[in-house]
């Protein structure tokens, strides 16, 4: 088994809709995002064009932040996933230092603290978990994280230590897609297994060809990006001076 | 001592004043978290850290001048390598402490067990983790058996050599940490050891330079024996500081001539405060200083040049850090301006203050009653 990941740049519009799923299903904190977008314009105008690249961790197959980290709570888990493991995690942000695309995040602060707040955010407007509670009645905050998240990770990671992608590993373990993919509006994010010749995934990098972020450093990254939305024509020309 | 009972006292709580307030930013640390630093996702290692590599890289050019009378036989080093055993120690608890406080709240630092139960051997973190626990013992061992005048004993040479061997590792440990950053060209890859190794010797010289002025001005008698000693340690700063140099234009060159995304960092840190102090102050000041035979024999001269090169070693680490690490790299990109303007916070600072008070406050308790002058008998 080794989970990749298609990403289709044609398919994808840009909506941002992996990034706040994302968030959602693992219960990320104010200012983290395992799923995130590079976006970039180039030319001048009136000649520009605008890229939106979704990234995610690669789970790369050479992976320099799990060869770094010092006492494996960076580890290689079944499929190739790079996990982590918040309790052997010692927060010497070596991992991050390594990681050559930037998608490792240290909780600096004590996690959700708009939602463990006790005063209201802002008037009248928003509620804190602990006004619900009250207004309910109820001695403790409602809970606000998915409880799924917790089956392999703790469901909010603590202050003190990183975190990054996981390929929704507890969803894959019942058989589910990662929640990014689920729910893509535009099916531009493909799932599979690359072992399988019959997968999805491996049949589109054998039909298109595709690139990954940072090839040349050696870390095989298993996010292959396809294609590229450009709805454009122009006139055929040799060009010239 | 002919100081001062003003001056002890003003001294004393000086001290005192640094302790406490150190004392109340590792705290806060220890129980708010590092969110209380200015460090973030894209500078990672900050102020704190570059106190660790600061004291670290000290403490190893220190252990070698201490190490130097018993292992290679250097006689006339022997009014000094005592004081470089005692600035060793307490510089590399220093370094220690600055690289434990930059970890996180209490809840990561228990996490450290896992150093020892869950080892990665493809780690240089876990190597240089275990060979400066390793080292750190060793210099206080060998500190033990120099009080005891045990220099030349079977225990002494033992205690000396493991100190000299294990101040190697570990420096070397944290040279392949920064060089096998692939993805960050900005640590300076290998050749970082280079300049690691050059500077240490020279921020180790300075550092022990600095103590045995001081000590001089304060004490009724001269020591004829440090004060010629001081006169070779000021030569070897100024041979040190020549080497640095080179390596410095070396990562100049390197920077300009690989012309690579990658080295946007330094380019942009070329410009920086940390940079110019590192250069000016910390290596063509003193350089100048030491050139002249006639200043390197006067204790002002020394003294200017050792403060000098102190505080340019140590913009250094800070510059060096940044380097790597001020320019944010891949998705860290989206929406960030193109370099991070990072300033410490006063918590860092006040790592900074806690570590440097406690080696002081080591240092002259030790100077009062641990006779740092003392050599083996046979000297
Ligand atoms: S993308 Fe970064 S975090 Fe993910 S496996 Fe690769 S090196 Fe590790
Ligand atoms: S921060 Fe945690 S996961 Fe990253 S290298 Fe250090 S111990 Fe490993």
């Amino acid at each position: 088994m080794k989970y990749a990941m298609v990403i289709d740049l044609q398919r994808c519009v840009g909506c941002g809709a992996c990034i706040i799923a994302c968030k959602n299903e693992n219960n990320l904190t104010e200012g983290i995002s395992w799923s995130y977008k590079i976006t970039e314009t180039v030319g001048t105008f009136p000649n520009v064009r605008f890229h939106y690249i979704p990234t995610l961790c690669n789970h790369c197959a050479y992976a320099p932040c799990v060869r770094g980290c010092p006492t494996r709570a960076m580890h290689k888990a079944e499929g190739g996933i790079t996990m982590h493991d918040p309790n052997k995690c010692i927060g010497c942000r070596y991992c991050i230092a390594n990681c050559p695309y930037g998608v490792i995040s240290y909780n600096w602060e004590e996690p959700h603290q708009q939602w463990r707040q006790k005063k209201v955010l802002i008037k009248d407007c928003t509620t804190s978990g602990a006004e619900q509670a009250s207004a309910y009645g109820t001695p403790r905050r409602p809970p606000y994280e998915n409880p799924e998240r917790g089956t392999t990770l703790p469901a909010e990671r603590p202050m003190g230590v990183v975190e990054k992608c996981t390929f929704c590993d507890h969803r894959l373990m019942r058989g589910l897609l990662p929640y990014c993919v689920e729910a893509c509006p535009a099916d531009a994010r493909i799932f599979g297994d690359l072992d399988d010749p019959k997968s999805e995934v491996s049949k589109l990098i054998g039909k298109y060809r595709p690139y990954r972020l940072k090839e040349h450093l050696g870390t095989e990254p298993k996010i292959y990006y396809i294609r590229s939305f450009n709805p454009g024509t122009y006139t055929q020309t040799k060009g010239g001076f | 001592m002919a100081a001062s009972k003003t001056f002890t006292r003003a001294w004393t709580l000086l001290l005192i004043l640094g302790l406490a307030l150190g004392l109340f930013a590792a705290l806060t640390t220890i129980i708010a978290g590092l969110g209380v630093y200015n460090t973030r996702d894209v500078v990672f290692w900050g102020l704190p850290m570059a106190g660790y590599l600061f004291f670290g890289l000290t403490a190893a050019g220190l252990t070698l001048l201490s190490s130097l009378p018993t292992v290679f036989g250097a006689k006339h080093l022997y009014p000094v390598a005592k004081r470089a055993a005692l600035l060793a120690f307490a510089t590399l608890l220093a370094g220690l402490m600055c690289k434990g406080l930059d970890l996180g709240p209490i809840s990561t630092l228990t996490n450290l067990i896992w150093i020892a139960f869950s080892p990665n051997l493809t780690s240089p973190i876990w190597w240089m983790a275990i060979l400066y626990g390793f080292y750190f013992a060793f210099v206080v061992f060998k500190f033990l058996t120099m009080h005891q005048g045990k220099w030349h004993r079977a225990e002494g040479v033992f205690a000396a050599i493991g100190a000299l061997l294990l101040s190697f590792f570990s420096y070397l440990s944290l040279s392949v940490v920064f060089g096998t950053v692939q993805a960050r060209l900005g640590f300076f890859g290998f050749t970082l050891g280079l300049y690691f190794l050059v500077t240490a010797l020279a921020s180790g010289l300075a550092a022990l330079l600095l103590s045995s002025v001081i000590n001089d001005s304060l004490k009724a008698g001269k020591n004829e024996g440090e004060i010629r000693a001081r006169g070779d340690l000021s030569l070897y700063l100024g041979i040190a500081l020549g080497a640095t140099l080179v390596v410095f234009l070396l990562r100049v060159i390197r920077a300009f001539a690989a012309e690579t995304e990658q080295m946007a960092g330094f380019v942009h840190m070329m410009t920086s405060l940390s940079f110019n102090v590192e250069l000016i102050a910390g290596i063509l000041i003193p350089l100048a200083i030491l050139a002249f035979a006639a200043l390197r024999k006067n204790a002002a001269a020394q003294l200017a040049a050792a403060v000098l090169v102190l505080v340019g070693m140590f913009a250094g680490r800070f510059e060096q850090l940044l380097s790597g690490n001020v320019k944010p790299m891949g998705v860290q990109a989206e929406g960030a301006p193109q370099f991070i303007h990072y300033v410490p916070s006063i918590y860092e600072w006040g790592i900074i203050l806690l570590v440097l008070s406690l080696v002081l406050t080591i240092y002259t308790l030790a100077e009062r009653y641990l006779d740092l002058g003392a050599a083996p008998e046979e000297a």
